[in-house]
């Protein structure tokens, strides 16, 4: 029943998720391949090749979901002034996180992948190629890429997603305001570091799956797992961190 | 509706209630083997505690002025309580002092109040 | 395994300088009815906020149903019926409610819910946020009543309601919980309300309890008594409460006593005129240190 009480609220942002990254991906792809086609990567035309490169569009989108669903839950429900009604059931402060959480991402993730879904098809479409591309001399597939995408995409959702999320615990209705300022801080941030001493790059919120050279093939991001796991760690902290915030405080 | 109480007065609800069905008694509102409202349905009504209701109708059965049925329901057993004289005179005094003080300070005379206390009585009926 | 549904130690909670409870020693027999009396800020939220679990306590001891809040917070509020914050989820309508409300409690009754929503006359089917606050507050009620709780906790329940609706909420009190073995704590500051069905009755003022009594008690003890004469020879007797002097006369509150009281003051040569009962407004009044004999009738409406 508390699920049930979460889909109401997120529904109609799923429903408008999903058709919005369709439609996005549907236009997106609308544009002549060819012409992507040129430029510093010159790994040829198969539809892999295609799949890395449009990738990119997704990010805007996804990110703007994931700040959109971590308004939902518990946060806006104490902005509201249903606090203390919520928190007097007979639930422990980390049933009401990690339900909200869960059903969130279990949500988004369906976007992710039904994204990645249409990206491949659309694809297919176009340039229905040979199969799998060379990566650092090791054949992939178009499933694997589509599983490192849609990994990508999820842990670019989980940071900003757990993120609001957590933030709209702390400053309830400004939580979203607080997390959007975080996030451009943070790209700010990046810029100065890089200006200011070059040598030290702060990472990117989103993961870097291949590495691209201007000559020669491109490969798998080196320390691909290891990014994976810190980025998940950090992922899943900040649910964790809004589960310790409500342990600790006092219900109003 | 015989019972009436009010909460604000300062005297326990029970004791208002005790004192109602003495007066409805002895007025005549109430009979011998009259039922009295449940103690549920009383305390419903009067918006009270079913505690206090119940204590109450205790009080009286203790009295011998109502007595309860084993199946439920309270009734009228007799409208003289089972007291001695000087347990009752004793309960009469202060409402007697209090009588006593009014007609002095309004001067009344001895002869009258005494004539005052007889209508009242009187009025009262065969309700004995 | 006592017998107090609610009991309290030396609470404390404090707020940055703000002592919200400052050393509640509350003691709530199971099955009674308890009125948590007191004025607008003397902490009666506060305490209900800390028992239920919503906010930490900064110190002392509590049970609630035998079970420590700080640890067993759960076990508590799935027995516990609560009216704190009179605010739901505002976009579920009063059947969206109970279809949510109902999962998290085993002892739900929806006959319940249906009866009360007759009695209280709720409309069910408009959202929250489109109720008046008296039908919110009803609302708030029928949600706690339908649980099946032990004991159930009214923050306030009288709080914006007319006249009728605080009527028919005394009438479900007396018919569904008092005296079935259940617990019921209502705070309040509207006394009379509180006169008619509460049995015991707790007095807080500045996160104290001043006094916690049996009403019947205190109806029978606290008495003002009335002598002739402007002397306050006697402030050492030990259960005064009060004493005012002017026009003539000296009024005393006693808080129990008062026979002896009169007859030691009599056998000093004072003529008392008389001794008098207080209501329970009265007597808060003397408690809390606010009591004014001599105040006019218009300022008191």
């Amino acid at each position: 029943m508390y699920l049930w009480k979460y889909w109401r609220e997120s529904r109609i942002t799923f429903a408008v998720g999903l058709l919005l990254v369709g439609l996005l991906l549907w236009g997106v792809l609308k544009i002549p391949v060819g012409s992507l086609m040129q430029g510093p990567h010159d790994a040829g035309d198969s539809p892999a090749t295609i799949y890395l490169l449009m990738a990119a569009p997704l990010v805007l989108p996804l990110g703007f979901l994931a700040l959109l669903f971590g308004s939902f839950g518990i946060g806006s429900d104490m902005g509201k002034g249903s606090g203390s009604f919520l928190f007097s059931r007979p639930r422990t402060r980390a049933f009401f996180v990690w339900n909200d959480w869960g059903f969130g991402i279990a949500q988004l993730l369906l976007i992710v992948l039904a994204a990645n879904a249409v990206l491949v098809l659309a694809i297919h479409r176009i340039a229905p190629g040979s199969g799998p591309i060379l990566l650092a001399g090791h054949p992939v597939s178009m499933l694997s890429i589509f599983c490192l995408h849609s990994t990508a995409g999820l842990l670019l959702i989980g940071l900003l997603f757990g993120l609001t999320y957590f933030c709209s615990v702390l400053a309830k209705n400004r939580g979203v305001l607080l997390a959007i300022g975080i996030v451009v801080a943070y790209q700010i941030a990046k810029a100065v570091v890089k200006y200011k001493w070059p040598s030290i790059t702060l990472p990117d919120l989103t993961l870097t799956e291949f590495s691209m050279t201007p000559q020669g093939p491109p490969g798998f991001a080196k320390n691909l797992g290891l990014e994976i796991g810190l980025r998940s760690a950090v992922a899943l902290a900040f649910p964790f961190a809004a589960q310790l915030l409500l342990q600790q405080r006092d219900i109003d | 509706m015989i019972i009436r109480v009010q909460p604000g007065l300062g005297v326990p609800i029970y004791l208002q209630i005790e004192s109602q069905v003495k007066h409805a008694i002895a007025a005549g509102a109430l009979k011998l083997d009259n039922a009295l409202p449940s103690v549920r349905k009383l305390a419903a009504e009067l918006r009270v505690n079913p505690n206090t209701v119940a204590r109450a109708y205790q009080n009286l059965e203790r009295d011998g002025i109502l007595r309860t049925v084993p199946g439920g329901g309270c009734y009228v057993h007799s409208q003289s309580p089972g007291l001695l004289k000087s347990e009752k005179l004793r309960r009469l005094r202060p409402i007697a002092m209090q009588l006593a003080v009014e007609a002095k300070q309004l001067r009344l005379a001895r002869a009258e109040l005494l004539q005052l206390l007889e209508n009242s009585y009187d009025d009262l009926g065969e309700a004995q | 395994m006592n017998d107090l549904a609610i009991e309290t130690h030396a609470l404390h909670k404090h707020y940055g300088d703000i002592r919200a409870v400052d050393g509640l020693d509350m003691h709530v027999p199971r099955g009674a009815v308890y009125g948590f009396l007191g004025r607008n800020g003397a902490g009666k939220t506060t305490t209900i906020r800390l028992l239920a679990g919503l906010a930490h306590a900064s110190g002392g001891e509590m049970r609630v149903l035998g079970l420590d809040p700080r640890v067993d917070s759960i076990a508590i509020l799935e027995r516990t019926g609560l009216v704190i914050e009179k605010m739901l989820l505002p976009s579920m309508t009063g059947n969206d409610l109970v279809r949510f409300n109902r999962g998290f409690f085993p002892r739900w009754s929806d006959a319940l819910a249906r009866k009360y929503a007759e009695v209280f006359e709720l409309d069910m089917t408009r959202k929250f946020k489109k109720l008046s606050t008296g039908n919110r507050t009803k609302l708030c009620l029928l949600l706690a009543l339908a649980q099946g709780a032990e004991l159930l906790v009214l923050d306030e329940p009288t709080a914006g309601m007319d006249p009728v609706v605080t009527d028919q909420l005394l009438r479900v009190m007396v018919e569904d919980f008092a005296n079935e073995g259940r617990t019921l704590v209502l705070s309040s500051h509207h006394l009379s309300e509180v006169e008619r069905i509460a049995e015991w009755v707790g007095i807080i003022d500045q996160g104290k309890l001043l006094l916690e009594a049996r009403l019947d008690d205190m109806r029978t003890n606290f008495r003002r008594v009335r002598v002739v004469g402007e002397a306050l020879a006697l402030a050492e007797w030990p259960d005064i409460v009060s004493a005012n002097t002017g026009e003539g006369t000296t009024e005393y509150v006693v808080r129990a006593n008062a026979d002896a009281f009169a007859a030691h003051l009599g056998s000093q040569g004072t003529t008392v005129l008389d001794v008098t009962p207080l209501n329970l407004s009265e007597i808060f009044l003397e408690v809390v240190g606010k009591g004014k004999t001599n105040v006019p009738v218009e300022v008191l409406a």
